[in-house]
């Protein structure tokens, strides 16, 4: 796993490789927590992910919950198909609102 | 590798477990069994039980279960493994054993097999008679009586509704909520999904290892209710899974709104969003709720519509079972792989090859006598012999494998015979090559039927004589210059000497007047059609004689001798090489022809005194005194019939086998050498004195010399020529 | 890339068969002839899932499942304990020790498989 996070004033971009699994909850969640806090236009980069377990998945719904609550962006701008077909299989493609390729209840 | 290849495996490991079952359980029959020893004895039944159903023996897996469980009850010491036990569960091994020869010989199992089963199963159940054991074979499903619900009508859907909320810890125990429900996708459709946010605190309060979401689902499936339960079987503890079946009633599912802890209203919505409930239906339902409403009508969730798993005290893992199990052995075994035995006689045919090739070499080397081809063959050698040692090591296995079959067999023949006797082993680590292992089992069962039968006494007997009434047999092996010694003794009354000489006058094996030593008395019970026992008994009417034992260890390159004390007891002692494919051998000429002597028995090199040579050339044999000692000798050049005149000077090879030495008179040494060993043809078999021949580095052949057998010849011709001297 | 399940049995035959099943599934699979062997093989590797017999030689299933649990980089990985319809306590010991799943010993391989696909896909 790799996480990179690049904070330039209310923006930021992070980009996250790997896998998103329990076994790496601990340290998304820390690596998470200023660039939600702190950005008002947040990218996420999950192109790479080549996993993702429940724990991963409810790091991004409480990241993209907050942001809906401040009023500031969080947008995914990139899935890999494995957090796509995660998406897809929890419905919550809707929930995240970016632009998703192909969605299997529509 | 195919199921075929693991019904092989399964078949040899049955034969594996059985024996140190056995093995346990006769031991278990001396001294009371330790923990470790139950243990294994349970283990061994548990995973031929196991391993059966793998393969879906059922036969097996029902014979096996019983057993296993009578062995359950005296691992918990409920019953004690008694004698009556042990022997019922020695004949269980053996059934075991004959259900694993039909599966060997692709044999059905019959009606007497089946029958077999039965008895035994019989005889195991008495000891489980107070409580009734579930079937094994068949594993425990919980199907649901069809389900009855309450008043009220059907909804519409045919859908399932699955109502999923997880222990917080699900993810901390490995288990992945996607998980069950990407699997919960291949036993039907999951037609609409709602993923429950609720409970997620936000990013900076929430711990990222526990599970917080939850799970509406509507499913579409013709997998019946067990089935779909089934899927939450790891994580239903601490979980709320509520599963509701297509077209259950109105009021079930009030029932589930009802039971969470989310307000009414937001499930009803979500089971609307499901597609499961229409909104009329739900309005109408919770209608109809609220006027029959009161507290003790509406039933616990948990009792009509789930089947939550009972949860127990979790049992602290305190109590471990101390195995500390029979350490070393074990790992040892864990680190061993199993070798196809042909592969590994190919390899030992290579290094055969090799060895030839390399000797080869060496000769070429010698010839040209370039220094640094002599070198470098000479480094070639060396390692050829290192991999020829690691290669024969390889096929070398302890002899306590086969020694403590003898336990079985020792304490079935005592009980045939009605005669008490204890089995005492010692060498067990006396590694021997594989092939003589296998050859060396039915001449030692011999020997020890033997020994019993005609060695140790009756009880009344032994008493008279003031011996303890139990008989010992010994069984032994040690390693003795390049030969392994296996030895079978009793202390028994010992061969009489004087019987064994009437009989064989008796039987014309010899004549009245023939003057014998000892050693040559005891030696004709190894001819054919000689007993000694003055009643035929059970055991040597099988129609296999002694002279089969020494002709099965002959064949091996071996000796049989026997030492006895009359009245102490007897010892038969076995000589083995302890390999049949390689041996160092010491290269001999006589005229053209090359013979190889093995080296191990080579004691030294003398030249032939002048005043023999040519003195006897018209005798096969004569004597020569070495260093005061009388040496028998032999002449190749007379034995094998070579023409030609030889040398000047002829050269002996001093040999020694056992306690006897000879010399063998060739025309020149020619050193040692490492040779292959190929067996001679059915024709060539018969020769004395040859034991196979070997392919020379040079492409030419050479016998191996016979040294017991052409002892045995000199020491016949010796006797003819003065029998004053024996 | 295939996720590797590592079966620890003590049992050639059975761990033959188990590797035949999850192999033909799709997983990669290791082998641990008992806890002590399967313990010495899982570091340096990337497991999946464990699948564990209880009543093994050198260490049983529980002392290993407790051991497995202690290591950094398998303290989530998920355990199926293969235990037997009589060892009911066995279960909630292996329980208790981290193998939150189990399969009732004997048992088919399509039944184990059942189990595996459960927790993890190929």
């Amino acid at each position: 796993m790799t996480i990179t996070v690049n904070i330039n004033g209310a923006m930021g971009h992070v980009v996250i490789e790997g896998e998103m699994t329990i076994f790496e909850a601990a340290e998304y969640h820390a690596a998470l927590m200023p660039p939600v806090t702190q950005c008002h236009m947040l990218e996420l980069d999950l192109t790479n992910v080549t996993e993702i377990d429940t724990s991963g998945l409810q790091l991004l719904v409480s990241a993209k919950l907050r942001s809906q609550q401040t009023g500031s962006t969080l947008s995914i701008t990139g899935h890999s198909e494995t957090v796509q077909q995660v998406l897809d299989a929890t419905d919550l493609a809707g929930f995240f609102g970016d632009q998703v390729v192909l969605t299997a209840s529509e | 590798m195919s199921l075929d290849d693991a019904m092989q495996t399964f078949i040899i490991e049955c034969r594996e477990l059985l024996e140190s079952m056995e093995a346990a359980l006769l031991s278990a029959e001396e001294a009371p069994a330790s923990e470790e020893a139950i243990n294994a004895i349970f283990r061994a039944a548990h995973t031929i039980k196991g391993s059966a159903g793998l393969f879906g023996l059922d036969h097996i897996v029902s014979f096996v279960h019983v057993a296993e469980s009578v062995l359950d009850k005296v691992r918990n010491n409920e019953i004690p493994l008694d004698p009556p036990l042990v022997a019922l569960m020695l004949q269980v091994c053996d059934h075991i054993g004959l259900l694993v020869s039909y599966l060997e010989q692709f044999k059905e199992p019959d009606n007497d097999l089946l029958e077999g089963s039965a008895i035994l199963q019989a005889g195991l159940s008495t000891y489980l008679s107070d409580t009734p054991q579930p079937s094994a074979s068949t594993l425990p499903v919980e199907h649901d009586a069809p389900y009855e619900s309450e008043g009220g009508t059907p909804v519409e859907t045919d859908n399932w509704h699955l109502s999923l909320r997880f222990n917080q810890d699900v993810l901390r125990n490995g288990m992945d909520p996607l998980s069950f429900i990407r699997y919960l996708g291949t036993l039907g459709k999951i037609v609409s999904i709602v993923t429950l946010t609720d409970t997620l605190p936000p990013l900076d309060a929430m711990d990222p290892e526990t599970c917080y979401l939850g799970f509406e689902i509507s499913f579409s499936s013709t997998a019946d209710k067990a089935d779909i339960e089934s899927v939450f079987d790891f994580v239903r503890e601490g979980s709320q899974i509520h599963i509701l079946p297509p077209r259950s009633k109105i009021s079930e599912y009030i029932q589930l709104i009802q039971s969470m802890p989310a307000d009414d209203m937001r499930l009803g919505e979500l089971l609307i969003k499901c597609g499961t409930l229409t909104r009329q239906e739900l309005e109408d339902g919770l209608a109809s709720q609220r006027t029959v409403e009161s507290p003790d009508q509406v039933k616990p969730i948990g009792e009509v519509l789930i089947e939550q798993n009972v949860v127990q005290p979790v049992v602290v893992a305190a109590a471990l079972d101390k195995q500390k199990a029979v350490k070393d052995v074990k790992t040892a075994e864990a680190s061993l792989i199993r070798v196809d035995a042909n592969k590994l006689d190919q390899l030992i045919n290579l290094v055969g090859e090799l060895i030839i090739a390399s000797s080869g070499a060496s000769l070429i080397a010698q010839k040209e006598a370039l220094p640094h081809l002599l070198e470098s063959t000479s480094t070639i050698s060396r390692l050829v012999e290192t991999i020829r040692d690691s290669a024969l090591s390889l096929r070398m296995v302890p002899i306590g494998g086969t020694f403590s079959k003898f336990k079985r067999v020792v304490r079935d023949v005592s009980a045939e015979l009605g005669k008490d006797i204890q089995l005492e082993i010692s060498g067990e680590e006396t590694e021997l090559d594989k092939t003589v292992v296998e050859k060396i089992g039915d001449p030692l069962t011999h020997l020890v039927r033997n020994s019993m039968d005609h060695g140790i006494e009756p009880a009344e007997v032994r008493l008279a004589r003031g011996k303890p009434v139990v008989g010992t047999l010994k069984l032994d092996a040690y390693h003795d210059s390049g030969n392994i010694i296996i030895e079978v003794s009793d202390d028994g009354g010992g061969l009489n000497k004087d019987k064994i000489f009437a009989k064989a006058v008796e039987r014309g094996l010899i004549k009245p007047d023939q003057i014998m030593s000892e050693n040559e008395i005891y030696n004709l019970i190894f001819e054919p059609g000689f007993s000694t026992a003055d009643a035929v008994s059970n055991l040597s009417g099988r129609g296999v004689g002694m002279d089969v034992v020494r002709r099965n260890i002959e064949a091996l390159r071996g000796t049989v001798e026997i030492r006895s004390v009359l009245g102490e007891g007897a010892t038969m002692r076995i000589r083995l090489p302890l390999t049949l494919a390689i041996i160092d051998g010491f290269l001999v000429e006589v005229g053209d022809s090359s013979y190889v002597v093995p080296l191990d028995m080579v004691i030294e090199c003398i030249e032939l005194p002048v005043t023999q040579a040519g003195h006897d050339a018209e005798n096969d044999a004569d004597f020569i005194n070495l260093r005061g000692e009388v040496l028998p000798y032999l002449r190749l050049r007379k034995h094998f019939e070579i023409n030609g005149e030889p040398p000047r000077r002829e050269n002996v090879v001093v040999v020694q086998f056992g306690d006897r030495k000879m010399g063998i008179v060739v025309d020149h040494l020619m050193g040692e050498l490492q040779t292959v060993i190929k067996p001679l043809g059915k024709v060539l078999n018969k020769i004395r004195g040859i034991g196979g021949f070997t392919i020379l580095g040079s492409g030419r052949v050479a016998l191996i010399v016979d040294v017991p057998s052409m002892m045995q010849e000199a020491e016949h011709a010796a006797h003819e020529h003065i029998t004053q001297k024996t | 890339m295939s996720k590797t399940v590592m079966i620890v049995d003590d049992s050639t035959t059975l761990r033959q068969v188990v590797r035949l099943a999850l192999e033909g599934a799709g997983y990669s699979v290791l082998e641990g002839a008992d806890g002590k062997d399967a313990l010495s093989k899982l570091t340096g590797q990337k497991v999946h899932l464990i699948v564990s017999d209880v009543n093994m030689p050198n260490m049983d299933g529980i002392t290993f499942v407790k051991a497995v649990k202690q290591l950094p980089a398998y303290k989530f990985t998920p355990v199926i304990m293969l235990t037997t319809e009589a060892g009911e306590s066995k279960k909630l010991e292996g329980q208790a020790a981290g193998a939150k799943a189990w399969v009732v010993k004997p048992f088919q391989p399509a039944q184990l498989l059942m189990a595996v696909s459960k927790l993890i896909m190929p």
